[in-house]
């Protein structure tokens, strides 16, 4: 069972080596989606699995007018933001984090200049908020009404939090890339 | 410095096309979520609750078929027969057991009384026993007084 057709065909008959092939094949790419929308690893396996039952469950409802990762993926972003609903009450403090709001430059980075490590360890590090606006945004190209509509905000909120989130982030960059010169020093 | 990034750009292009792998336990963990959703839906390929469902209404079936035979084959007596026959077992046992219990005070009181223990009795006889004495006894009293009072007179 090698072609995608096959494990498809395999998944809507429940076949559980074909939901292994599949799994075994999209689970890497997908956790890391999952964890650009996750506080620690931890959460990001959770929402990976939730997001795989839903796939197995609904396989069936994929039309193959598109690529198969494309609908999986939209899968695993939708139940990221299911789980962040349901996370919000719990962490509600986190979005009040205070931003600098002055003297904001975007700052040029080397693309080897951070590893994929430390650029989710920022990430995880992020408020709730700021984290899933950057990622709608930067990442997946929605736009902020859309945005707005997802995380049931204001659309003038989803673009506030965006430009906030850029700030952090570029902050945070800054400060680890300090850090490491000091270490290096 | 036109291969300078901006924050947007280094996290799109660093983590666009990451991969991180999972945990062992995470396909597990799927499998055993799957599992009670997966038994209430209907696959053809899969053991589910509609198998399940057929399974015991054709076990339920076969046991009320089995039992609906072996009803046929076997005549049972009804209820209420079986209700008088007992009724009258046991009644006869009852006057059964009176009887035994009568003979033996039959035999205690001719044995008292000094009579042949062969002698038949009856029941009335046994009855009336004490209520004779006592009578007797009465009279007696009875016939004495009213000896004293004549010899009295005399």
């Amino acid at each position: 069972m090698n072609g995608e057709k096959d494990i498809l065909a395999g998944c809507i008959k429940g076949k559980q080596s074909a939901q292994w092939e599949l799994y075994n094949r999209y689970s890497r790419l997908l956790l890391a989606i999952c964890n650009r929308y996750a506080k620690s690893m931890d959460e990001a396996e959770d929402i990976l699995q939730e997001g795989f039952v839903k796939i197995f469950l609904n396989i069936k409802e994929f039309k193959g007018d598109g690529p198969l990762l494309a609908w999986m993926r939209r899968i695993m972003i939708n139940t990221a933001i299911t789980h962040y609903h349901k996370m919000k009450k719990h962490r509600y403090h986190d979005d009040l984090e205070e931003v600098s709001e002055s003297k904001f430059q975007d700052k040029g980075w080397g693309e080897a200049e951070f590893t994929e490590e430390e650029l989710f360890n920022v990430i995880h590090q992020m408020p709730d908020g700021y984290r899933q606006v950057f990622n709608l945004y930067a990442l997946e190209g929605y736009k902020h009404r859309e945005i707005a509509e997802i995380l049931k905000i204001d659309e003038n909120t989803s673009k506030s939090q965006y430009s906030r989130a850029r700030r952090w982030l570029q902050e945070r960059l800054i400060k680890l890339k300090e850090e490491r010169t000091h270490r290096d020093e | 410095m036109s291969d300078k990034l901006n924050t947007e750009q280094l996290i799109r292009t660093r983590l666009d096309g990451a991969e991180l792998t999972p945990s062992p336990q995470s396909w597990s963990a799927i499998q055993q979520k799957l599992r009670w959703p997966q038994f209430l839906r209907f696959n053809p390929g899969r053991f589910n609750i509609y198998y399940a469902g057929a399974l015991l209404l054709a076990t339920a079936g076969l046991v009320l078929l089995l039992t609906g035979e072996r009803d046929r084959s076997e005549p049972t007596i009804p209820e209420e027969k079986t209700n008088t026959l007992s009724s009258i077992e046991s009644s006869a046992e009852d006057i059964a057991g009176e009887l035994v219990d009568k003979s033996k005070s039959t035999e205690n009181a001719t044995t008292n009384s000094g009579m042949h223990p062969e002698t038949p009795t009856t029941p009335s006889q046994n009855k009336a026993e004490p209520v004779n004495e006592r009578a007797t006894e009465g009279l007696n009293t009875g016939q004495g007084e009213e000896d004293s009072e004549s010899s009295q007179k005399k």
